[in-house]
């Protein structure tokens, strides 16, 4: 999304939307804690490959990307924690958003 | 240009085969039916160019208009009576996304009962759907008036659907002589290929008719729209268009008749210069009171005639212009084809606001007439309107609304 | 000719609303006219009686209404003067066009002008079906026309055979044979 150009348009006449970050809301500002990988103990860094991936498959948000390593999107990561759930590896953790700080 | 005797359902179809509608999804209803079966022959017979989409009911098939209509697409429907009504919920979506969708009504009488004749209760209960709204009195005027309906439509200070109406059967089923303009490039001179405001594009993506709030979004580091309105901003902004739209529908109605020779105006009068009593109407009604208008100057009455062309929006400023400019005016008396149940016909209601809103003191009757396709005649508009003439000289100026020509219990 | 209304009466498939239209056409297209045609409003199913009518007028006509007082009464099928009222609100002077192999006498309409024309034996005589219908909407055209003096004979043809442009012309010697048998008095 972030090399999408966007147009500067004048007021529409009917209800119109179109693509920019956040159009549909902010939906990052939602969280209470925050997702965070631990790659040392993430399964597709360790062999290098789109291998595991359960967390890309089972985020609802699609805010995982199919990578490696996997990275979250936080400016729509709702802080749902699905993603710390199902990683069998323990390499997803919940951090509160109150205590975390940008590195 | 071709002179030819149409029915009023084959005069709008030419119409939409003449100004090129490049979609069309309607679904069968008497006496609608035959519009979409000949725009079917047309585009079979390659005489016209257009998509012309099957559906199940009346609310797929106005639904397929929008979503035509928002890719940019010169779009045409039809119905009558239940299946206009089927499209109510549509009709909402349609006017409020804008799109200048063109939609011949042949009226017939909602059931129930049953009933397949004319009647205007159809398109008179979509009257506040934000469609204007346009009567014709013959085929003639159906076909001239579709083709005025786009150019309306589409002008970008409207844009805005348009609803043509026209008595079931009466003009439906009617044939009569009908001058089409057929050379296409003459009517592209009129009416130039359609400019969508907003328009459905893969290589420009959008959302369009996305939920907006109560109130107004405050994003500035959204680039994507500046001042994006909220909800009333929209049904605002729809107002504003369509409260312009009979000065509007004047200036397309001069140049149509510059170039073809036929106007119409808002509406049309008759005999009204030193009238004392106007005879009020829409439709086919108001058409055959021309005759009663001359039976009853025989008999010493100085009756006119208005035949409201545009009823919404209603033109306010023109009915009291002419107002103004006819002092003589004791009385005016509505024929009404509907009725807003629990109070009078629908064009009365319009027509007192408009006088007593601008304070002009002029009784006012009500006669419901020809209802369900009840045969109403000139002569027995001529009987009513004399009652109310008599009535109002003696100073009885209330009267309740009246029903005519009908067998009532009692 | 101020303004001329005719009422149609036949039964679903034979026609009437065809020969309303043609003769509104010849009317409007050839003599300069205004005429309206309609059928009857509703549903219409094959052997039931159906009414049409046909106004002509020289000037623009208004009048939107049904026809209640018809200046001529047009009867493709005597049987339907047992179905169906069709002498209802015919003018005192009006005119009865039918098609009839009885005696005008016979046929029960006292004091009004009545002209009878054997369009069933003209029809048959041509083998003149259609859908197998004996067609006798187009023939009646022909004593229309002398009758009420509305257009020419060839008029009437031309726009016959325009309506039926693969009938090998059929419909048009129908009406013309129809022309030439009416009797005007």
């Amino acid at each position: 999304m972030s090399n999408f150009k966007f147009k500067q348009r004048k007021r529409p006449i009917s209800s119109v939307s179109y693509p920019v970050i956040g159009e549909a809301g902010n939906t990052g500002s939602w969280r209470i804690h925050r997702p965070v990988l631990n790659e040392k103990k993430c399964t597709a860094v360790k062999k290098n490959d789109l291998v595991c991936l359960l967390c890309w498959l089972y985020c609802p948000e699609a805010c995982i990307s199919k990578t490696v390593p996997p990275k979250i999107d936080y400016t729509y990561c709702k802080g749902c924690l699905v993603c710390v759930s199902n990683c069998p590896t323990g390499a997803l953790t919940a951090i509160e958003e109150s205590t975390f700080k940008e590195e | 240009m071709a002179k030819l005797l149409l029915n009023g359902n084959h005069a709008a179809a030419n119409a939409c085969k003449d100004v090129g509608v490049q979609v069309i999804a309607a679904y069968p209803i008497t006496p609608q039916s035959p519009i979409v079966e000949r725009l079917s022959r047309f585009v079979d017979d390659g005489k016209l160019n257009a998509e012309f989409v099957r559906v199940e009911s009346e609310h797929s098939a106005i639904t397929v208009c929008i979503a035509a209509s928002t890719t940019g697409a010169r779009v045409f429907t039809a119905s009558s009576a239940n299946g206009l009504c089927l499209m109510h919920e549509q009709l909402h979506w349609a006017a409020g996304s804008r799109l200048p969708i063109v939609l011949a009504c042949a009226n017939r009488a909602p059931a129930a009962p049953w009933n397949v004749w004319t009647d205007e209760q159809d398109s008179i209960s979509q009257r506040d759907t934000g469609w204007v709204q346009l009567y014709c009195e013959d085929n003639q005027e159906i076909y001239d008036t579709i083709i005025q309906a786009y150019k309306l439509g589409e002008d970008p200070e409207i844009y805005a659907p348009v609803m043509v109406c026209f008595d079931g059967y009466i003009l439906s089923h009617t044939m009569m002589p009908v001058e089409t303009i057929d050379d296409s490039n003459l009517i592209k001179e009129f009416l130039p290929p359609y400019k969508p405001h907003t328009h459905l594009d893969p290589n420009d993506p959008c959302i369009v008719n996305l939920v907006t709030f109560p109130w107004i979004r405050h994003d500035p580091d959204k680039p994507g729209i500046e001042k994006m309105g909220a909800y009333p901003e929209f049904r605002y902004a729809l107002q504003q268009s369509l409260l312009k739209v009979p000065e509007k529908f004047k200036k397309i109605d001069k140049e149509f008749g510059d170039k073809f020779g036929r106007y119409y105006g808002i509406y049309k009068e008759y005999l009204c210069d030193d009238a004392e009593f106007i005879i009020f109407g829409i439709g086919t009604l108001a058409c055959e009171a021309r005759i009663s208008a001359d039976l009853l100057r025989k008999q010493g009455f100085k009756v006119g005639l208005i035949n409201l062309k545009l009823y919404r929006p209603f033109p306010r400023d023109d009915l009291i212009e002419f107002i103004t400019k006819h002092p003589d005016i004791k009385g005016i008396i509505v024929f009404d084809r509907n009725l807003s149940y629990g109070y009078e016909g629908a064009v009365c209601t319009d027509l007192k606001s408009t006088l007593y809103s601008a304070h002009f003191d002029i009784p006012v009757h009500n006669y419901i007439a020809g209802i369900g396709g009840r045969n109403i005649t000139a002569e027995q508009i001529a009987s009513a309107t004399k009652k109310s003439c008599e009535m109002i000289l003696k100073g009885q100026i209330d009267k309740k609304p009246e029903w005519i020509n009908i067998d009532m219990e009692d | 000719m101020v303004l001329l209304e005719i009422r149609w009466h036949g039964r679903g498939g034979q026609g009437a609303i065809t020969a309303a239209q043609i003769l509104a056409e010849a009317a409007y297209l050839y003599e300069g006219k205004y005429a309206t045609a309609s059928p009857s409003f509703g549903a219409e199913r094959r052997g039931a009686p159906i009414m049409a009518s046909t106004r002509i007028s020289d000037n623009k006509i208004y009048r939107r209404s049904q026809i209640i007082n018809p200046d001529v009464v047009i009867i493709l099928d005597d049987t339907l003067i047992k179905s169906a009222d069709v002498t209802s609100g015919l003018k005192k002077e009006g005119i009865i066009i039918i098609n009839s192999k009885k005696d005008k006498g016979s046929l029960g309409f006292n004091s009004l002008k009545v002209y009878t024309i054997d369009v069933t034996s003209i029809a048959e005589g041509l083998n003149l079906y259609s859908s197998g219908s004996l067609v006798l909407n187009t023939p009646i055209l022909g004593a229309i026309i002398k009758i009420l003096k509305i257009t020419t004979l060839d008029n009437i043809k031309k726009l016959i055979s325009a309506k039926f442009p693969s009938d090998g012309g059929i419909n048009a010697l129908a009406a013309e044979k129809t022309y030439k048998q009416t009797k005007l008095e």
